[in-house]
């Protein structure tokens, strides 16, 4: 007790305050030259809010995708997200459904539901994953692809989809996660406006706690009551409408969300694809092109939509959220921890 | 520490909340009116768009679109470009007739200098139906005004669906595009004049002016619209020292499928890069070059899996003698080679 009454306690708490204070008016102002930026290029680039437009600019000019949906477990949901996939606005596009050897019944259900039947696809062994225990076609829907493969991962799944399938551009997403009709058609936009240059697209994904769904489909937006999913909501709407959109602008955009991002396959493949065995693989996919693209000193952009393209449910229990959060920061400080040769470094610009 | 400082702070951060409340509220209110209007909008444009549905159903004398309803020409341009993906032909000009009579044209005219880029792009792609002579002049100005390349480029494809055909030296120049950034809607205006007047196309690309990635462009429109008159030029530009104007000759001359590209094709596909090999070896196939099916053999040990994929596929394609051979790997050693046939061979059912 006699150590500690030797402290000048009145000094430190004023030397705490202040550091409280002034960081959290960093962090706002920060926040401030965000949003003003984020302001700047919504008003040059506004959304076009009709996809019939899209569709009648952009349709005979989008390349090919390969949309990548890796599964694992989703028996109950798995025939109706796919069903949704298969009804997107877009001309030219493959549906990759990747069993990463669920537990349950996902891979019958898929049979069952789309009379599919075991093919034979060319692939090239580009990148690891597990191995592939075989590969479903349906002659009714050519643009479906089933992969049953061991369980290695979203990551692992990933990449077993980059390997199977041949678009120029891939899109990753998560089984769980609702698609707008005509969110390809958006997110293809950088694509299409600048070929030479943009090797990602992320798009803003929003949360479906508190609408209403229907057959795989978002029919109207509400609002959840769970206070949790509410704040979450807010902080969603931050995080993508402002600060992505922010960075992006810089050119220091360094996460494209998991739940839909998409990407040019070459570059991709040139880094390896996903890393598997991360907790954040999404993140670190992004600092890797980074990574590359700087150290190849090739002119690249990685872009950002504002457009909403894609919903998910966010956690409405503390326990849930925490153990979510946990492995976010986990993923981030991997990332971190794996890339420290770029941080403050110039060869990598902004990004560093 | 000083206190006055602490209160200071503590001040700013109590005005600057209070100015955080007074914006939100601003914003609020914002939604609120914005809110409203996109409702009257739905309506307007909801009314609109019956109105030119029923305008093909009008037979003799039409009904003219209320005034009140083209109003707002960001609602009409949407509309009409809508509209213009379902229907067409008379009952596409009769809706357009009956915007003419409202008075929209004038009206979507105006929002050609809009702040809104969006409106601006809309409005230009609009236009393009209208087919007056204000109409052209006013995407002519487009063009020489300082706007961006989107703009532009949205005024050149609605003067080439118009049917003008601006000079495309004009055009380029307006753009002023450089290597890194020829946007893709480009080669929307490159094919329609390709498939128009494919010799300006032609005489352009002779010229050599214009950056590799518009040249690139070029040539490949050049093969999608089948110009058999740009053979000779194709045969010279596949040998370019850029990569990219290589491997979109090679593609070209694939899908001109004529046998006068074999030695082109031979050479090309032992090129360093593999994205002309790849492009090499699937001409190959196209053209039915059975001659150079040990070529195409050789590059199904290829590093990359692009060319030996594509080899694989033409050795299918150039008949059953390729696919005896494709066989006979698939059973032999080489291992890159024989995964490739017999994946391809499996994949094709012909295993």
């Amino acid at each position: 007790m006699s150590a500690l009454a030797g402290f000048d306690w009145e000094q430190i708490a004023r030397w705490t305050a202040l550091a409280i204070i002034l960081v959290g008016l960093a962090q706002n102002a920060l926040y401030l030259i965000q949003l003003l930026i984020a302001g700047r290029a919504l008003s040059a680039d506004p959304p076009v809010r009709r996809s019939a437009i899209l569709w009648r600019r952009y349709a005979d000019l989008a390349p090919p995708i390969s949309l990548l949906s890796p599964a694992f477990n989703e028996e109950m949901t798995i025939v109706q997200s796919v069903r949704s996939l298969l009804s997107l606005q877009y001309p030219s596009y493959e549906v990759v459904v990747i069993n990463d050897g669920s537990k349950d019944s996902t891979l019958q259900r898929l049979i069952d539901g789309f009379d599919l039947k075991p093919v034979s696809r060319a692939y090239d062994l580009a990148i690891d994953h597990e191995p592939i225990r075989g590969v479903y076609g349906s002659e009714r829907i050519p643009r479906l692809v089933v992969v049953d493969k061991e369980n290695g991962g979203k990551a692992d799944a990933l990449n077993a989809g980059i390997n199977i399938s041949r678009a120029p551009v891939l899109c990753s997403m998560d089984a769980d996660s609702i698609l707008e009709p005509d969110s390809l058609l958006r997110a293809v936009r950088p694509f299409v406006e600048d070929p030479g240059r943009v090797i990602a697209v992320g798009g803003t994904v929003r949360l479906a706690n508190g609408c209403t769904i229907s057959d795989g489909r978002v029919t109207k937006i509400g609002v959840s009551r769970n206070p949790l999913a509410l704040l979450q909501t807010v902080e969603y709407l931050r995080a993508f409408l402002m600060a992505r959109l922010a960075w992006s602008r810089i050119g220091a955009l360094t996460i494209i969300s998991g739940a839909f991002g998409l990407f040019r396959r070459e570059p991709v493949l040139q880094v390896g694809g996903y890393t598997r065995g991360t907790v954040g693989e999404d993140m670190e996919l992004v600092v890797k092109l980074h990574r590359y693209m700087r150290r190849e000193k090739r002119d690249y952009r990685i872009a950002y939509i504002p457009e909403p393209v894609c919903w998910t449910e966010a956690p409405e229990s503390l326990r849930v959220l925490g153990r979510q959060r946990a492995r976010w920061h986990r993923g981030s400080l991997e990332t971190f921890f794996r890339h420290l040769g770029m941080f403050l470094n110039p060869r990598y610009g902004r990004v560093g | 520490m000083d206190l006055s400082l602490l209160l200071l702070l503590w001040a700013s951060s109590i005005l600057l909340a209070g100015a955080s409340l007074v914006l939100m509220l601003v914003l609020i209110i914002l939604r609120w009116l914005r809110s409203i209007r996109m409702r009257r909008d739905k309506q307007i444009r909801d009314a609109l768009f019956h109105e030119l549905m029923m305008a093909g159903e009008e037979a003799g004398e039409q009904a003219d679109v209320p005034e009140t309803l083209v109003k707002r020409p960001r609602i009409t341009a949407q509309v009409l470009l809508e509209f213009s993906t379902l229907v067409r032909g008379g009952e596409f000009e009769a809706a357009l007739d009956k915007l003419r009579r409202a008075g929209a044209e004038r009206r979507i005219l105006a929002l050609l200098t809009s702040r809104n880029r969006e409106d601006c792009l809309a409005a230009a792609e609009a236009l393009g139906f209208f087919g007056t002579k204000q109409a052209r002049d006013a995407l002519t100005n487009v063009l020489s005004r300082r706007v961006s390349l989107r703009l532009k480029i949205a005024a050149g494809r609605a003067l080439l669906a118009m049917g003008e055909r601006p000079d495309i030296g004009d055009l380029l120049s307006a753009f002023d595009i450089d290597d890194t950034v020829a946007p893709g809607e480009l080669s929307a205006i490159l094919t329609a004049i390709a498939t128009g007047e494919p010799e300006v196309l032609s005489h352009r690309l002779e010229q050599d002016i214009d950056p590799p990635s518009v040249r690139a462009m070029m040539i490949d429109v050049m093969g999608r619209a089948r110009v058999y008159g740009a053979l000779p030029l194709l045969l010279s530009e596949a040998c370019n020292s850029d990569v990219r104007i290589r491997a979109a000759a090679v593609d070209a001359l694939g899908r001109l499928g004529l046998p006068e590209a074999k030695e082109t094709l031979a050479a090309a596909i032992d090129d360093p890069e593999p994205d002309v090999r790849a492009e090499a070896a699937e001409a190959i196939g196209q053209a039915a070059l059975v001659d150079l099916m040990p070529a195409l053999e050789a590059r199904l040990s290829d590093f990359d899996w692009g060319v030996r994929f594509r080899a694989a596929n033409a050795l299918v394609e150039l008949g059953e003698d390729g696919r005896k051979r494709l066989r006979l790997i698939a059973d032999g050693k080489g291992e890159r080679g024989a995964r490739t046939a017999a994946l391809v061979l499996a994949e094709r059912a012909m295993a």
